[in-house]
């Protein structure tokens, strides 16, 4: 088995430079559910966040709808700080005038679309233009009522992302807003992102990407998987299954695509007793991966039988980053009983939750 | 496209009573003037039978009763059935002052509130005085109880809207001054019934003037906004 590995050196979620937002002992419930149940949420997060993109990874449950509710200053939490330009967003009116907030809900004031951009551009200016930005302004007569939930998402994102020099975007699952076109949103994302913004988003699809440089957080439980050092950097997986009788054709096909550039993992598994072989590839862009290996299997004539995006690979890396953390307390452990040799060589040298890496 | 500047404290009240009305609406005013034109004559003997001797008296009970219910109802529509800063949050999101969009949605709840009561308990009014000589100027004074009125409940029912999952501690607010606003002794004076009762032609609170229930009612109104801020960050 072929595996391509290329490590980087992790962030410390206490340690971040420039810090622009930042969470201490957080304790929060989401009203995500319906009649403002809780879904799920974060306990005792610590987490400083810097200007760029920023993944986290996790299901409601795991706390990430309670996160972004607690970023856009919807309510106080019930203990802990958070400060986002050393502010406090859930009391300070002029701080929130520079989040842009995508939450669990759509928050939009009036009947109609035009309404609710017209409220919205009352208090940020900026928000007049909001649909004209990214292509929605055919939504603009419809009624609230009758938007589909994409759409009414897509509207709200619109004018989280018209935000008036912002200090941070909170995000949950944007993909959701598909009525948004990717191209318009990524550019949007890239342009927020350098005027140094934070840019926080809370996902359940590790395959996101969104064309930036990115370091992906893994929330489990409400918690930090691996805790101080528990950043991953976020990447998409393509599972590759191919007719191979022997696994010589996917030895071939991982060889020559371990040469490829725009991958950064590559890993191939026979499964003799199907007649078939399957090869995992991992790349920060999907598209150009899958472009990657149709070419490279045109070339070696692989008889590629399907190519889909790892699914639910929120499990793995959930798994993979409760096994370490498990590792983890076993080498803290071995260190406190045994010399502090064995705990060297016990003790994870990077961030132990890497289940996948970025160049 | 370029907006006029304009001072947000302002919008963010605009905005509050903005909400409270998409959440009101008209069709449920006008369904409320109905429902309360409807029942008040059917309130009114009810009201006698128990406890009103006289006709200022029945008039009295019958604003303490229907007062409350329907800013219950008109608070609870505008706050979408939701704990305040829940339904605030489509407004607060865009960085508009909490506590100013919830003073909107007071105003907004208090004035639909009185559009509701006003008419009928007027009418109640005039017929109660079969066009007497002082009718103009008891239905001018009714209108200014009821308004004050309006504003007293709306504000205190809104503080409980403010506590407790989906803001039902607003249900424990009416309970109390259903209980406890019932009575012309200390324990009523800081439950808006009592004094709406008293300035409606009910008994007076303690001997309190009608003018000091007026003022009483407008304390009350300030005390419990402050009240409500000093819970809701900003």
């Amino acid at each position: 088995m072929t595996d391509t590995n290329r490590a980087s050196p992790a962030p410390d979620a206490r340690s971040a430079v420039d810090a622009i937002v930042s969470l201490q002992g957080v304790v929060a419930a989401d009203e995500a559910g319906p009649d403002g149940t809780s879904l799920g949420s974060i306990r005792g997060l610590d987490l400083v966040l810097g200007a760029g993109l920023h993944l986290v990874l996790g299901r409601p449950h795991d706390g990430t709808a309670a996160l972004i509710e607690v970023l856009a200053g919807d309510r106080t939490p019930r203990s802990g700080r958070v400060r986002i330009d050393g502010r406090d967003p859930a009391r300070s009116a002029s701080l929130r005038r520079r989040i842009g907030v995508l939450g669990s809900r759509v928050e939009l004031v009036g009947t109609t679309v035009a309404d609710a951009v017209r409220a919205a551009s009352i208090v940020r200016r900026s928000a007049a233009d909001a649909l004209e930005r990214l292509e929605l302004t055919y939504l603009a007569p419809r009624t609230l009522a009758s938007l589909s939930q994409a759409e009414a998402r897509a509207v709200e994102l619109a004018l989280a992302l018209a935000v008036p020099r912002p200090l941070l975007l909170a995000l949950f699952e944007p993909s959701l807003a598909c009525a948004i076109s990717r191209e318009s949103f990524c550019e949007r994302l890239r342009a927020i992102a350098t005027e140094g913004a934070v840019i926080v988003i809370a996902t359940s699809s590790p395959a996101e990407s969104f064309g930036l440089p990115l370091t992906a957080w893994l929330l489990d439980g409400g918690r930090l998987a691996g805790g101080a050092s528990g950043p991953l950097h976020g990447q998409g997986e393509l599972v590759v299954w191919l007719t191979d009788a022997d696994g010589s054709a996917a030895r071939k096909l991982a060889a020559a695509l371990g040469t490829r550039p725009e991958l950064t993992l590559v890993a191939w598994q026979q499964r003799a007793h199907e007649s078939t072989s399957v090869v995992t590839v991992g790349a920060p862009e999907l598209e150009l991966a899958a472009l990657a290996i149709a070419e490279v299997a045109s070339a070696l004539a692989t008889p590629i039988v399907a190519i889909r995006p790892r699914a639910n690979d929120l499990d793995g890396l959930l798994a993979t980053a409760r096994a370490t953390a498990t590792a983890h307390i076993h080498a803290t452990a071995t260190a406190q009983i045994h010399a502090p040799a064995t705990a060297q060589i016990h003790a994870p040298a990077t961030a132990p939750s890497h289940a996948s890496q970025a160049p | 496209m370029m907006l006029p500047t304009r001072p947000l404290g302002l919008v963010a009240f605009a905005l509050g009573a903005r909400l409270a009305w998409q959440n009101i609406g008209m069709r449920r005013l006008i369904l409320g003037l109905c429902l309360l034109g409807l029942a008040l004559p059917g309130v009114a003997p009810i009201a006698q039978l128990f406890a009103a001797h006289s006709i200022d008296e029945t008039v009295g009970v019958a604003f303490g009763v229907a007062m409350p219910l329907v800013a219950f109802a008109v608070v609870r529509a505008a706050t979408g059935g939701e704990r305040l800063d829940r339904a605030l949050v489509a407004i607060t999101r865009l960085g508009a002052s909490r506590r100013l969009a919830a003073v909107g949605l007071i105003a907004c709840a208090a004035l639909c509130s009185f559009v509701v009561v006003a008419p009928p308990l007027t009418a109640a009014l005039a017929l109660a005085h079969r066009g007497g000589p002082d009718l103009a100027s008891d239905a001018l004074r009714s209108g200014l109880v009821l308004l004050l009125g309006s504003f007293a409940y709306s504000t205190l029912l809104v503080l409980g809207a403010s506590a407790w999952k989906k803001g039902r501690a607003a249900w424990l607010v009416l309970l109390l001054d259903y209980l406890l606003g019932d009575g012309a002794t200390a324990i009523s004076a800081p439950f808006p019934r009592a004094h709406v009762t008293s300035l409606g032609g009910g008994d007076a609170l303690m001997s309190l003037s009608q003018k000091g229930s007026s003022v009483a009612l407008v304390l009350l109104t300030l005390v419990t906004l402050l009240w409500l801020f000093s819970r809701l960050p900003d």
